[in-house]
């Protein structure tokens, strides 16, 4: 890939010109509505860097960028980078209440909508106000008014260290918070993701991922365009139109979450199919959110191929660790640390945790970003003297493998014993009629008990007392659910995470024995 | 030769997508069912599209192909309908 007549990309829109000067015919983004190649790509974005400074945009400026996948969102948040304004990457499925907070919070000079693919950006754009252009390739943008009471920040003397992305976490707990990433994490992580699968330009990638989330944007997108492949980009997931497009393009990679391969798994249920064989396929594998061993096995057995995994949070850009194709696991591991990152796994009293035992997870290295943006205290709160990131997820060490136990303040102390949220919703995933669980703790009396919220699969007569049952027996007494809820869809972020924040609240109310039809949305 | 769907049937084949939409995936809120607007990715999530096939199949007794999962055929309750009355069609 090395080429020594080009330089290094230092800014993450520098991905573009290696490929657009080596190989300007080459598809790089293509997509329902066209394709352009690495060529075309390129004059998209210098055509953009001038549109954007036409439209008042300066560096240090906040570009909120409210879209789904498509050339449009790339294309303006290559050009943001270029002109190094900061692109603030929002996913168009967010609440108004969610898109205007982080627009208030940024101070956003202006916000674009990609409303060519996107009723969801559409919406925004309209509630805002906002004007619509069609331009060349991008279809219709929404463009909003020039915000002329925010200042630029001022910028980094080093390019590499200056903002590539400002990205708010929803998480799962907690008010979201904007991650700052520089162009040095997020090309940190693309270069090497599109080492560890040899990503080529022979390399035909299924973009589904949403770009305004770290894993889509660096590993899925900036990991495609540094290696020259070519980047399939959907705006949203259906595993029939998947399976179409999977089969008549060739796709050689596919990037996906456990939600996506659940509901390939349905799919295939719904099909009668138990093969999937895609003969171009050669990696599959999941992140962002935990993977059932039951998903695993299922899409193992249907693709033909090992699933792999991999975990991360947006602050590490955001790949902590992954399993390698080089040694696949039969197992949920979540892999070995990514290449440059160390992991430190930290027990109570501050100590490190014993050999094999439970820790809090701890990162350190070139992932790592600036810090959360108007938001010193939470910084320093996360970032320690010495560079480490506090995940706050619980996880040990088998050999150099790394295991999510849970997170820290998921976990509920029932009778003294310690109970992990992430075993019993494992247990209860493994019964056939379970679609997917989401264990929390519920306070009660100086105790806390077992809350099992379950989904059991579409046309299920599974009971309440059929789980309880099948928690007794697989699961030791202080581990049982207390109560088992079943409903028939849990609260989710746009990634698919399931929200426990809300079952929480949902579980101290009072839900008697009832089983809920379905969760306020 | 067979005879093209009655605008009846078309009517009736609407309602009862109309009813499944509405009882499905918005919980009996007739009012949040715009008629301009998208189903697919707003109305009906992914799953939701896996749902809505089983059901045309099952009460239509049609097959949706893989292929014909787009926005053209199933976005708007009129497109729904539209494609379900042509796959009726195509059978008699």
């Amino acid at each position: 890939m090395s080429d020594t007549t080009v330089a290094a990309p230092i800014r993450i829109s520098d991905v573009v010109k290696v490929w657009a000067e080596r190989s300007p015919d080459r598809p790089a983004l293509l997509e329902s509505t066209g394709a352009w190649t690495y060529g075309q790509l390129s004059s998209a974005i210098a055509d953009a860097r001038a549109w954007l400074r036409g439209l008042g945009v300066r560096p240090g400026d906040r570009v909120m960028i409210v879209g789904e996948n498509c050339r449009a969102f790339v294309t303006i948040l290559l050009a943001s980078a270029a002109v190094d304004a900061w692109p603030v990457l929002v996913n168009a499925r967010l609440s108004p209440r969610e898109v205007d907070e982080i627009q208030s919070h940024c101070g956003a000079r202006r916000v674009l909508y990609t409303m060519g693919v996107s009723t969801h950006a559409a919406d925004h754009a309209n509630r805002h106000g906002a004007v619509l252009e069609e331009r060349d390739g991008f279809g219709s943008v929404g463009i909003g008014p020039l915000n002329q009471d925010v200042e630029p920040e001022p910028l980094d003397a080093n390019v590499s260290d200056r903002v590539a992305a400002l990205i708010y976490t929803s998480g799962t707990t907690g008010v979201p918070k904007g991650v700052m990433l520089s162009h040095r994490n997020l090309l940190f992580m693309a270069e090497g993701s599109a080492r560890i699968r040899s990503v080529s330009p022979d390399d035909r990638l299924y973009g589904v991922l949403p770009m305004s989330h770290a894993v889509g944007l660096s590993v899925v997108l900036l990991g495609s365009l540094i290696a020259g492949a070519s980047l399939y980009l959907t705006p949203r997931f259906d595993p029939m139109s998947a399976r179409v497009l999977l089969e008549k393009e060739r796709v050689t990679l596919l990037l996906g979450s456990p939600a996506i391969f659940n509901q390939i798994l349905q799919y295939a249920k719904l099909r009668n199919v138990s093969s999937l064989k895609l003969p171009a396929l050669r990696i599959i594998s999941s992140s962002g959110a935990p993977l059932d061993p039951a998903t695993k096995s299922g899409i193992e057995s249907l693709f033909g191929m090992v699933l792999h995994n991999g975990y991360g949070v947006t602050e590490c850009s955001p790949t902590i660790a992954l399993t390698r194709p080089e040694t696949p696991r039969t197992d949920t591991s979540i892999g070995v640390a990514f290449p440059g990152v160390e992991i430190n796994l930290m027990g109570s009293g501050g100590q490190a945790a014993p050999a094999g035992g439970v820790g809090e997870l701890r990162v350190r290295g070139p992932n790592i970003m600036k810090g959360y943006y108007r938001a010193p205290e939470e910084t320093a709160a996360a970032i320690d003297g010495e560079g480490w990131f506090n995940t706050h997820d619980l996880a040990r060490l088998d050999g150099d493998h790394l295991f999510i136990v849970g997170r820290t303040k998921d976990l509920i102390v029932h009778r003294g014993f310690n109970v992990y949220p992430a075993e019993v919703e494992a247990v209860l995933n493994a019964h056939p009629e379970v679609f997917r669980s989401a264990v929390v703790g519920r306070a009660v009396g100086g105790d806390e008990e077992v809350v099992a919220f379950v989904q059991p699969h579409p046309g299920s007569a599974v009971t309440r007392h059929d789980l309880a049952e099948f928690a007794i027996l697989h699961l030791a007494a202080y581990k049982r659910p207390s109560q088992i809820v079943l409903v028939s869809a849990m609260p989710v972020t746009p990634t698919g995470k399931i929200v426990k924040g809300e079952l929480r609240k949902l579980a101290e109310g009072n839900l008697g024995s009832k089983e809920l039809a379905r969760l306020p949305v | 030769m067979p005879q093209p769907i009655q605008s009846t049937q078309t009517t009736e084949i609407e309602r009862e997508v109309r009813n499944f939409v509405v009882e499905h995936f918005l919980s009996g809120h007739t009012e949040k069912l715009r008629d301009d607007g998208s189903l697919l990715g707003d109305v009906i999530d992914s799953m939701g599209v896996l749902d809505l096939v089983a059901y045309l199949q099952d009460r239509f007794k049609i097959t949706v192909e893989d292929e014909e999962v787009m926005p053209s055929n199933l976005d708007t309750i009129n497109n729904l309908a539209a494609y379900v009355a042509r796959k009726l069609d195509a059978k008699a």
